[in-house]
C-alpha cells in the first residue's frame, strides 16, 4: 500500500520538476528578420510654379494672354528729388553802398528764371553810432511776397548804450525771386538795406550791417536748368531660375526687358543703361546689345501746365531692338546694369524748364521671360549632403517611378554618389536613361497629350554598400524640349508632373 | 564579468506572458473527480460525503495556445543561446490564433451539512488573459507588406485581461432523488482591460504601393492604474461589484446511474473605477512625403504628415463604466458505477465564446482504499483529441491532497504542448 503512496508523490515530483525548461533566454534574440517592405516614398503633383522656386529676389510668376507662364524679375530704383540734387546753402550778403548781391550757383549753364523759397531766412547784426531809435529797410527789388515787392522794416531801440544795435532775422518762406535775364546779373538778385532815424526819418550816412541768408530751401525752379547727368545707379538683378544650371542653352521666344518710369522732372531727361550684360554660373558674360544700351534714350517729361505730376514712359528691349535672346541663351544667373539720367543733352538754352523740390523719377525695372522657346540639353546640378546610416541593411531595394507628364520637355536624371571630397564613386542609372518622357505638342507647342513613363531602378547589395558609404549626392537632370529641343514649345499654367515613387527593399531588422 | 541568467523557465510561468478564452477553463476530468469538494464548482448539487470539509487554498492553472508551442518560437543555436524563429511559427498560424491563461486561486471552500441541506462558501482569485490575433498581423510584422500587396489584411488583436475575486454562497438539497443545487457568486472587480472593437486593417496598393489605414479600436481599461500605484488597497477595494449565478442538479436515474447537469457563471461585472477608456477611429492614407513644399523651401517636413496620423488616429478617451460577461458554461455528465470501487463517466460541455464551444470527456475512475482515488479520462477539447486526463487525490489523515489534469502528457512535455491544464491543492475532510 505504501508504494502507491510512493508512487503518487513520484509523479507529483516529476510533474513539476519536466514541467521546468531550463533555458537561456537571457540573450534572446530575433533571427532572420528580414521584412519585404513596399513603401511610398514620394507622391507629387507639380506645376510650373512649384519648379520655379525661391524668387529670392522679388521674382515672381505671372501669366500672358496665351497662358504662358511668364517668370517675371524686378527691380525699383528712384533719382534723387530736386532739392537733394540742388541742395542751398547758406549765402553771406557783402554790402556794398547799401546794397549786396545774391548768386545761385546750379551749373555752368543754369540761366534761372524764377525761384519760389519754400524756406529762408534773412540774419543781420546792424550797429550804428547814434543815440536815438532807428528805422532799417531791407528791400529786394526782384523779389516779391505776396505779389508786391519784397520791403521789410524794422525799427531798431536805443537802450542807452554807447550806439544803437540789433541782431535778427527775416522769414523768406514764400518769397519768389526774379531773376534778370541778362548775362550779367544771371542767377543773381540783390538786397538793399538802409538806416534811418526814427524820429524824422533822416538817412543814417553810416551804419554797420553783416547779413546772410540761411536755412534756404527752393519750393520750385523755373528757367533753364542746364546740362548735367545725375543718379548715377548699379544694380544687379538676380535670374535665380538659372541657379544650378551648368550647361546647355535655353532659347526663349520672346523675352523682354521692361523699364517704365515715372518723371516729375520739368525738362528734357534722358536715360542711359550702360554695362547691361548677362553673367551666367560659369562666369561666362553676354552683353546687351542694342538700342536700350547704345544710346540714351529721351523719357517724357511733364510741361509747365503738368506743374507738380509725373509723366511716364516705358521702354522695351525685345528680341526686335536687342540681342536678349542670346543674352538668355547663356542661362545667367544675374544681369548687371548701370543706370544714369542727363539732362538738356542738346544744350538748348530757350527751353523752359522746371523742378519742384520734391520731384524725382522713378524707374520700375521689369525682366520679362515667358516660357515659350526651346531647351537643348539644358543641364541641372544640384549637390546635397548624404548620410544614410546603416543602410547596408538593406540587402535589396527597387525603386519604382511612375511619371504622367504634361510638361513639354523630357527629364534625363542621373544621381552621382561622392564622397567627403566630392570624389564620384558610383551613380544610380547605368547608364543614365529617360525617367519622365515629354508631353506630345501641337504646331503651337502646346501639350496635347501627356507622357505616361514607368521606371523600375534596382539597387544591388553593391550600390547600397557604397550609397552608405557616401557623403554627397549630386543630382543631375537633363532637359530637352519635345521635337529633340528644335521646336518651340510653350509651358502653361496647366502643365503638371504627377509623380509617384514607390520602393520594395528586404532588409535586416537587426 | 559575464552576466548569464540561467534562468529556470517554468512552462507554467510562460502562459503569463499571454492572454483568455477560446480555450476556457475546461476542467472536465475533475467534473467526474466527486471525491474531492472542488468538482461542486463546476455544478453546485454536488456534494461531499463528509459533513464538513475545509478547502485549503488551491490552485489552478489553464493554458492554451492554438497555434504554437515553446519549441516552436525558441530555438537553441549550437552555443545554447537562443532565438524567437517566429518563420517557424507563422506557417501553423491560422486566421484566429489566441493565447489564452487562466489561474484561479480558490482562498478558501467550506461545506458544512446541516440535516440535508448542504451549505458552502467559498472566496477565489480570478486572472485571465487573452490575445486574439490574425496571422496577418504576424506575418506582416515578420514578412512584410510585399506578399499582401492588393489584399486587405486585418491585424488589430484582440484582448481580454481581467482580474476580480469571486466570494460564492451556496446550497444543495435533495429532493426524492434529485439532488438540486445553486451558488450565487458576489463579484469583485480589480482590473480589467478589455477590447470591445479590435478592427485595424491594413492594403497596400499594387501600383504605387499606396498604404491605406483603417481602425476601429475601442479599449477598455479600469483598475489598472490603482493595480499598478497600490496593488495592496487596490485588490482590496470593492468598487467594481458584479453577480453571478451557479445552478445544478443531480439525478440518479437508479442506484448506480447519475445524470447531471449544471450550468454556472450566469453574471457580470460593472466595472465603474478608474476607467480609463481609448477610442481610435479612422482612416489614413499614405501616398508618400508631397515634394512641393521642397521645391519651394529645400526642406522636407514629415511634421505635417505625422500631425495628420495623430489626429485621425489619436485616442479620444474617455471615463465611462461598463459592463462585462461572464461566459456561461454548460456541463451535462453521466456517471455509472461499476462496482464499489469503480466507475465510469461521460461528460458533454458547452460554452459560448464567439459561437458555441462543445468538449466532451469519458472517464474512468479506481478508488484503491480510502487514502488513494485514480482516475483517467479521454476528452476532446479545444478541437483536439489527444487528451489523455488524469486525477490523483489521496488522504494523510484528515487532509487531504488532490492533482486533477486533462491532459497529462502535456505535463511532462510542456514545451511541446498547446494545452496543459491542472489543479491541485488540499482539503480538510473535518467530519464524516
Amino acid at each position: 500500500m505504501r508504494r502507491k503512496y510512493i508512487f503518487s508523490y513520484i509523479i507529483l515530483l516529476v510533474v513539476f520538476t519536466v514541467a521546468c525548461v531550463k533555458d537561456d533566454l537571457s540573450r534572446l534574440s530575433l533571427s532572420n528578420w528580414s521584412p519585404e517592405i513596399a513603401v511610398p516614398l514620394i507622391h507629387s503633383n507639380l506645376k510650373t510654379a512649384d519648379f520655379i522656386k525661391k524668387f529670392e529676389t522679388g521674382g515672381y510668376l505671372s501669366e500672358d494672354t496665351l497662358n504662358n507662364v511668364v517668370v517675371v524679375y524686378e527691380n525699383e530704383y528712384e533719382s534723387p528729388t530736386a532739392s537733394e540734387l540742388f541742395p542751398m546753402d547758406d549765402i553771406s550778403l557783402d554790402f556794398t553802398d547799401n546794397a549786396a548781391a545774391v548768386n545761385f550757383f546750379l551749373n555752368d549753364d543754369a540761366i534761372l528764371s524764377q525761384m519760389l523759397l519754400d524756406n529762408g531766412l534773412l540774419q543781420f547784426d546792424f550797429s550804428a553810432p547814434v543815440k536815438e531809435d532807428v528805422l532799417l529797410v531791407f528791400t529786394a527789388p526782384q523779389a516779391t511776397l505776396n505779389q508786391e515787392t519784397f520791403v521789410h522794416e524794422v525799427i531798431v531801440p536805443y537802450e542807452g548804450n554807447e550806439q544803437v544795435s540789433l541782431s535778427a532775422s527775416i522769414d523768406l518762406s514764400h518769397l519768389m525771386i526774379h531773376f534778370p535775364q541778362d548775362d550779367k546779373n544771371r542767377n543773381t538778385f540783390h538786397v538793399i538795406c538802409e538806416a534811418f532815424t526814427a524820429e524824422n526819418g533822416a538817412e543814417l550816412p553810416h551804419f554797420d550791417i553783416h547779413a546772410a541768408l540761411t536755412d534756404l530751401a527752393f519750393a520750385l525752379m523755373t528757367g533753364y536748368l542746364g546740362a548735367m547727368e545725375f543718379g548715377h545707379h548699379s544694380n544687379t538683378m538676380r535670374l535665380d531660375i538659372f541657379d544650378n544650371w551648368v550647361s546647355g542653352t535655353v532659347f526663349f521666344d520672346d523675352p523682354k526687358i521692361k523699364i517704365n518710369s515715372w518723371n516729375g522732372f520739368g525738362l528734357p531727361l534722358f536715360l542711359s543703361m550702360d554695362n547691361l550684360q548677362g553673367t551666367n554660373n560659369q562666369s561666362n558674360t553676354m552683353p546687351l546689345s542694342g538700342s536700350l544700351t547704345s544710346e540714351a534714350t529721351p523719357l517724357n517729361y511733364p510741361d509747365s501746365t503738368q506743374l507738380g505730376t509725373e509723366t511716364k514712359t516705358e521702354i522695351i528691349a525685345d528680341t526686335s531692338n536687342s540681342n536678349i535672346v542670346n543674352v538668355l541663351a547663356i542661362s545667367p544667373h544675374q544681369i548687371d546694369y548701370e543706370l544714369s539720367m542727363q539732362t538738356n543733352i542738346h544744350g538748348n538754352s530757350g527751353e523752359k524748364n522746371f523742378m519742384t523740390a520734391d520731384a524725382s523719377t522713378r524707374f520700375h525695372i521689369e525682366m520679362d521671360i515667358p516660357l515659350k522657346g526651346r531647351i537643348d540639353y539644358l543641364v541641372y546640378q544640384d549637390t546635397f549632403s548624404l548620410d544614410l546610416g546603416k543602410i547596408s541593411r538593406m540587402d535589396s531595394a527597387a525603386f519604382k517611378l511612375d511619371a504622367l507628364n504634361t510638361f513639354p520637355v523630357s527629364a534625363a536624371v542621373q544621381i552621382y554618389f561622392a564622397t567627403d571630397d566630392y570624389q564620384i564613386i558610383d551613380s544610380l542609372l547605368s547608364p543614365p536613361r529617360n525617367i519622365i518622357s515629354a508631353g506630345t505638342t501641337d504646331q503651337s507647342g502646346q501639350v496635347t497629350m501627356p507622357a505616361s513613363e514607368t521606371n523600375f531602378i534596382p539597387l544591388g547589395k553593391e550600390k547600397i554598400e557604397k550609397l552608405e558609404s557616401s557623403r554627397n549626392m549630386i543630382f543631375r537632370i537633363m532637359l530637352l524640349t519635345d521635337g529633340d529641343g528644335l521646336k518651340t514649345v510653350r509651358f502653361t499654367t496647366d502643365n503638371n508632373l504627377e509623380i509617384k515613387l514607390g520602393a520594395i527593399t528586404q532588409f535586416n531588422v537587426l | 564579468m559575464r552576466q548569464l541568467f540561467r534562468r529556470k523557465i517554468c512552462c507554467l510561468i510562460v502562459p503569463f506572458m499571454a492572454a483568455n478564452v477560446l480555450f476556457a477553463q475546461q476542467e472536465l476530468t475533475l467534473y467526474f473527480t466527486d471525491n474531492v469538494i472542488q468538482a461542486a464548482a463546476l455544478n453546485p448539487s454536488f456534494v461531499p460525503n463528509e459533513k464538513t470539509v475545509v478547502g485549503l487554498p488551491s490552485f489552478v492553472f489553464n493554458y492554451g495556445n492554438n497555434a504554437f508551442t515553446y519549441n516552436d518560437l525558441i530555438k537553441k543555436r549550437a552555443d545554447d543561446s537562443t532565438y524567437l524563429d517566429i518563420g517557424n511559427v507563422i506557417p501553423g498560424l491560422g486566421k484566429a490564433n489566441i493565447i489564452q491563461t487562466q489561474q484561479n486561486l480558490d482562498l478558501i471552500r467550506l461545506y458544512y451539512r446541516h440535516n440535508n441541506i448542504h451549505f458552502n462558501f467559498h472566496i477565489s482569485e480570478k486572472f485571465s488573459t487573452k490575445v486574439a490575433y490574425s496571422s496577418a498581423l504576424i506575418d506582416l510584422l515578420w514578412n512584410g507588406n510585399v506578399a499582401s500587396i492588393n489584399k486587405t489584411l486585418e491585424i488589430g488583436p484582440a484582448v481580454n485581461i481581467h482580474y476580480y475575486r469571486e466570494m460564492g454562497f451556496g446550497a444543495a438539497f435533495p429532493v426524492k432523488n434529485i439532488h438540486l443545487g445553486f451558488k450565487l457568486k458576489l463579484l469583485n472587480g480589480i482590473a480589467d482591460i478589455s477590447t470591445k472593437n479590435h478592427l485595424s486593417s491594413v492594403y497596400t496598393h499594387a501600383q504605387d504601393y499606396t498604404i491605406y489605414l483603417e481602425t476601429d479600436y475601442h479599449i477598455r481599461t479600469s483598475g489598472v492604474q490603482n493595480l499598478l500605484n497600490d496593488p495592496l488597497s487596490s485588490s482590496l477595494s470593492f468598487d467594481n461589484n458584479g453577480i453571478a449565478l451557479d445552478l445544478g442538479v443531480n439525478y440518479s436515474i437508479n442506484e448506480k446511474t447519475n445524470l447531471s447537469a449544471s450550468i454556472i457563471n450566469l453574471g457580470f461585472i460593472n466595472w465603474t473605477s478608474d476607467i480609463k477608456n481609448y477610442k481610435s477611429k479612422g482612416a489614413f492614407t499614405y501616398e508618400g512625403i508631397e515634394l512641393n513644399a521642397y521645391f519651394q523651401t529645400d526642406t522636407l517636413s514629415v511634421q505635417a504628415l505625422a500631425d495628420s496620423v495623430k489626429t485621425i488616429f489619436f485616442p479620444i478617451e474617455d471615463e465611462r463604466s461598463y459592463k462585462s460577461n461572464l461566459v456561461p458554461r454548460v456541463y451535462i455528465g453521466l456517471q455509472h458505477e461499476l462496482n464499489e470501487t469503480s466507475g465510469f463517466g461521460a461528460l458533454l460541455f458547452l460554452e459560448s465564446v464567439k459561437g458555441l464551444q462543445p468538449a466532451a470527456a469519458v472517464s474512468y475512475q479506481k478508488n484503491w482504499n480510502k487514502r488513494l482515488s485514480t482516475g483517467i479520462s479521454w476528452s476532446y477539447k479545444n478541437k483536439k483529441l489527444n487528451n489523455l486526463g488524469l486525477s490523483l487525490s489521496g488522504n494523510f489523515g484528515k487532509l487531504q491532497y488532490f492533482l486533477i489534469t486533462d491532459n497529462v502528457i502535456n505535463l511532462f512535455v510542456p514545451a511541446d504542448a498547446k494545452n496543459i491544464n491542472f489543479r491541485f491543492g488540499f482539503n480538510l475532510l473535518l467530519r464524516s
